[in-house]
């Protein structure tokens, strides 16, 4: 695991000396994480990577992850696109069930944090169940929340009301509330197994043992297999592309263990692309960082054509390989992505088909894009930033004001 | 002799206001709601940015109402706005209104809608200090360190205590002036801060101070 000292040289030393002195001044407190997945999608990767160094600095960071049933993560999914704006009934039903499952982890839960992190709706509700005089708590929203179901919105706000703070990753997120909400955009780590820098024989060998032919162009969306990502809609941009310019098509992914959508959308993916050897369809297993990384990394174009996004780290990690990314521009995408400086914005199958030849025949512009991109994430959305701002808000939950001397 | 020149870092939290505006009227609108805060940092923390994306408008409500409103005129005056002469927010929230005031008069006027997706999103910016651990007791002294302090402290201490943000004791003019230099005093407060880099406002503060050290 990577330790603090070894982001120097990416980030400046002056950086990580504001995270020392930041950490002295929370030193031993608890700070106790929530969320529903130990792996998959980038909650669990963020706090794979982000307690180490947060102990590292002198908290007492945890990470407890809560249990369910198939039904309860069948809930927790309805309510996900619900949130996201897809039409999800939300019944009496689904509610007890949530509420009770939130109940029954009190059983796998001794102790509270100095402070306590919960992370998306799923284990919202333990709220109920914490003295909140004893201890201070923040709930952490990594989802886009520009156009939530009414009904599921006015349930979740009578729990997210009774913390002290709400974390969005994006402006357009914030909503009325009685709470402060924190602004904190999300980050990638620049030394996980997903971006470090690889030789060449790894990345050869990847492409190698998938079949991609490197001399020929490379367009590659890496994401879980979800309706929200659409995939379909990146295959039938590719297929418009491939009328008159030569390409393959990467779509690589895994799932997470609180999505039960995912083999339903792997299955229409499939279907869609059947037939086209130039298609490769990628399931892969939890821990194939390495393999993401090369692909990403052999890739002429990468794209994320999401319909919703909480943030869309699978950005990030493009741009800071320096590759020219075609993003549709939702959720926390748009604080990624400037159009036409940092990547290329898109709203349709046709705008993304239309930008992917012009970038495959571009390759100049497609090589500035991808330098400019790269520099935004490093100023903006590696995990040394993406620490310093959690340390801020579990200061800011102690010492109230708009002025804070430390 | 007067207390030590002590070089603050400034570390901002972004929060957001739950506010929205969509066109010229609800900016308005919010404009003349929102904290002091929120329109320091509207108007401030591009500077950072303007460090790797020169030239960048210098606040984000210019930014806003050309690309989002179309409205490029009334933005180049919200961007050109002699920021440099302001002492107050309320200074700064007036310059702001009045333009909008006037436009909102105009009978039979455009009234541009930001597109869906882009309506202007009000954030506000907590401030954490924390001490970079330099300070200075001579000229001679901050001339030295100047050139070392990290960055976001040469903006705190040039931005904030003009504007009232911070105790007018952390303005580097005002701590020449009571040593009794206000020929250095005078030199720093004549610079634009807001025309430039913050490396490149750096680098004109340590000539200013050692053009009259070196004299």
């Amino acid at each position: 695991m990577s330790r603090l000292e070894d982001y120097s040289p990416i980030v400046g030393a002056d950086r990580i000396d504001v995270l020392r002195a930041l950490g002295a001044r929370l030193s031993g407190r608890i700070i106790q994480n929530i969320n529903s997945t130990a792996v998959g999608g980038g909650v669990a990767e963020i706090l794979t990577r982000m307690t180490p160094l947060l102990k590292e600095l002198g908290v007492d960071a945890r990470w407890d992850v809560i249990r369910g049933n198939e039904r309860f993560f069948a809930v927790t999914k309805a309510m996900h696109n619900g949130l996201h704006g897809v039409p999800s009934p939300f019944t009496e039903d689904d509610r007890r069930v949530f509420r009770e499952t939130n109940r029954d982890n009190l059983e796998h839960i001794s102790t509270w944090g100095d402070f306590v992190f919960i992370h998306d709706p799923q284990p919202i509700a333990l709220i109920d169940e914490i003295d909140k005089k004893k201890h201070r708590c923040a709930w952490r929203c990594h989802i886009d929340f520009t156009d939530p179901q009414p009904d599921i919105w006015h349930f979740l706000k009578g729990y997210i009301e009774s913390y002290e703070a709400a974390v969005f990753s994006a402006p357009a997120f914030a909503r009325p509330l009685r709470i402060r909400q924190v602004l904190i955009s999300p980050s990638i780590d620049p030394l996980a197994d997903k971006n470090k820098e690889l030789p060449k024989e790894v990345i050869d060998e990847v492409c190698s043992r998938f079949g991609l032919d490197r001399c020929r162009p490379i367009v590659t969306q890496i994401s879980r297999f979800d309706f929200l990502k659409d995939p379909v809609g990146v295959i039938r941009a590719y297929k418009m592309v491939k009328r008159h310019t030569d390409c393959q098509l990467v779509l690589a992914g895994g799932g997470a263990t609180d999505d039960p959508e995912g083999q339903k959308v792997l299955d229409d993916v499939r279907e869609e692309a059947a037939g086209d050897p130039d298609v490769f369809v990628l399931f892969l297993p939890p821990g194939s960082d390495i393999e993401i990384n090369a692909l990403q990394r052999a890739s002429t174009v990468v794209l994320q054509k999401s319909l919703k996004e909480g943030f869309g780290l699978t950005v990030a990690e493009a741009l800071w390989k320096a590759k020219p990314v075609i993003a549709g521009a939702v959720g926390g995408i748009p604080l990624q992505i400037t159009h036409k400086f940092s990547g290329i914005l898109t709203y349709t199958i046709e705008g993304t088909a239309f930008w992917i030849k012009q970038l495959l025949n571009t390759p100049r512009f497609a090589s500035r894009l991808g330098r400019n991109g790269r520099e935004h994430v490093r100023a903006n959305f590696l995990i040394t930033r993406h620490v310093r701002d959690y340390l801020l808000l579990f200061l800011s939950l102690e010492r109230p004001g708009d002025l804070i001397v430390l | 002799m007067t207390e030590p020149f002590v070089f603050r870092l400034q570390l901002t939290q972004v929060e957001l206001l739950g506010r929205r505006a969509g066109n010229i009227t609800e900016l308005r609108h919010h404009l003349k709601e929102i904290p002091d805060t929120s329109i320091y940092y509207h108007t401030h923390h591009r500077l950072r940015q303007h460090v790797i994306r020169s030239p960048e408008p210098p606040n984000d409500f210019s930014y806003w109402i050309t690309k989002a409103l179309g409205l490029a005129k009334m933005g180049e005056a919200f961007s050109s706005l002699p920021f440099a002469s302001y002492r107050s927010i309320a200074e700064i929230r007036q310059a702001f209104l009045s333009p909008l005031d006037a436009f909102l008069l105009e009978e039979n006027g455009h009234r541009p809608q930001a597109p869906a997706g882009m309506e202007f999103h009000f954030l506000d910016g907590r401030t954490f200090l924390l001490p970079t651990g330099l300070e200075a007791r001579t000229p001679e002294e901050f001339k030295e360190v100047i050139g070392r302090t990290p960055i976001g402290s040469i903006q705190y201490h040039v931005f904030a205590p003009r504007l009232g943000m911070a105790p007018p004791e952390y303005d580097f003019a005002a701590w020449f002036e009571a040593r009794g230099r206000e020929d250095i005093a005078r030199d720093i407060r004549r610079l634009d801060p807001y025309t430039m880099t913050l490396e490149t406002l750096r680098l004109n503060i340590l000539k200013k101070v050692a053009d009259h050290v070196a004299a």
